[in-house]
């Protein structure tokens, strides 16, 4: 994600000068950032499931089809993916726009 | 409608301090178009960052339209800049990953505006700016003189008073230059203001008063609103 919105650094200029707060930079970075996360997440619970049947032998005292597992890590890995997200968001927001400009 | 006074901005830099504008005073009134010229590293672009509100890192006085830029924190500045200012790039500055319609959208999704009247807006400048066809395309299926057309159309399309252009013309073949430079004359004839950076004397002649800087300073032309 930081190496994402440091890519994005002269979109962000670009958008400030056309009226973007550092507000709605944040947002933008972090909605963004969400919806990868959460895709990231589907393709995890419907990969897991998935493969249950190939890890049931290897499981002792879990079952294999836990829904607390499923959510908890869910909510786990949302929750980091939100402080991912707001780290570097928060910086790109701080950026200066005459400088973000000049960044190639 | 933009008066600065004793506008300076410097940073340290080792056990000094490297000054890049020095005791600016600058008035501009309504309608004019201005020409900001000088060698590079004259301080022409900080200058047009600071008057366009990008740059806040600097002191003095700054009137915009009787507004007291300086004494406004930054929410009120990015409002006072939304309402008033329009920016054009040398580099265009266009979105890759947005079709023409999409950046010419870009700014006015930062103003309280309902999405009908949005697209609304967008058609009538595409119109306006004969671009209708070039709506779905993206700026690298556009030719240089196009985007900085589109990126034109996208500065004006929120009705700023004020638009600043920052060599304009800068990457574009002669013609192309001159297609931009009638289309920011015939703007400034239509009321708006207008301040353009430019190294050209051919296009700097297109404005109503040239200022020369060099090295953080006005060195020459006319700094006062009606001054002879």
């Amino acid at each position: 994600m930081a190496y994402s919105v440091q890519q994005r650094t002269q979109e962000v200029g670009i958008r400030m000068a056309l009226g973007a707060s550092p507000r709605d930079v944040r947002r933008m970075m972090v909605t963004q950032g969400m919806i990868l996360a959460f895709i990231g997440v589907v393709i995890g619970v419907a990969s897991g499931l998935a493969l249950t049947r190939v890890m049931r032998s290897l499981l002792f005292g879990v079952k294999p089809w836990d829904p607390v597992v499923f959510v908890v890590t869910a909510i786990l890995l949302s929750i980091v993916a939100l402080f991912a997200c707001l780290i570097p968001a928060r910086r790109a927001s701080r950026v200066d726009p005459m400088v973000a400009l000049r960044y190639e | 409608m933009i008066k600065l006074a004793n506008v300076e901005k410097s940073y340290q830099s080792g056990a000094g301090r490297t000054w890049v504008l020095r005791r600016i005073d600058l008035e501009i009134n309504e309608g004019d178009f201005v020409t900001i010229m000088g060698p590079s590293g004259a301080g022409k672009s900080t200058l047009m960052g600071i008057v366009g509100m990008l740059d806040g890192d600097w002191k003095g006085e700054y009137l915009l339209a009787e507004h007291a830029v300086h004494r406004l924190d930054n929410r009120r500045r990015v409002e006072l800049h939304k309402q008033y200012i329009g920016f054009v790039f040398q580099q265009y500055h266009l979105l890759d990953d947005l079709t023409v319609a999409e950046n010419l959208d870009l700014p006015l999704s930062y103003r309280d505006i309902r999405k009908s009247e949005r697209q609304a807006l967008v058609a009538d400048i595409l119109d306006r700016f004969q671009i209708v066809g070039k709506k779905s395309l993206y700026p690298n299926q556009l030719s240089g003189g196009q985007q900085q057309l589109v990126a034109v159309a996208r500065a004006v399309i929120g009705k700023p008073k004020l638009i600043l252009a920052d060599e304009p013309t800068g990457s574009l073949h002669s013609s192309q230059g001159k297609m931009i430079m009638d289309l920011l004359r015939k703007l400034n004839e239509e009321g708006t203001t207008i301040i353009q950076v430019t190294h050209n004397d051919a296009w700097a002649a297109c404005g109503s008063r040239i200022i020369q800087l060099a090295d953080g300073w006005i060195v020459g032309g006319q700094a006062n609103a009606g001054a002879a």
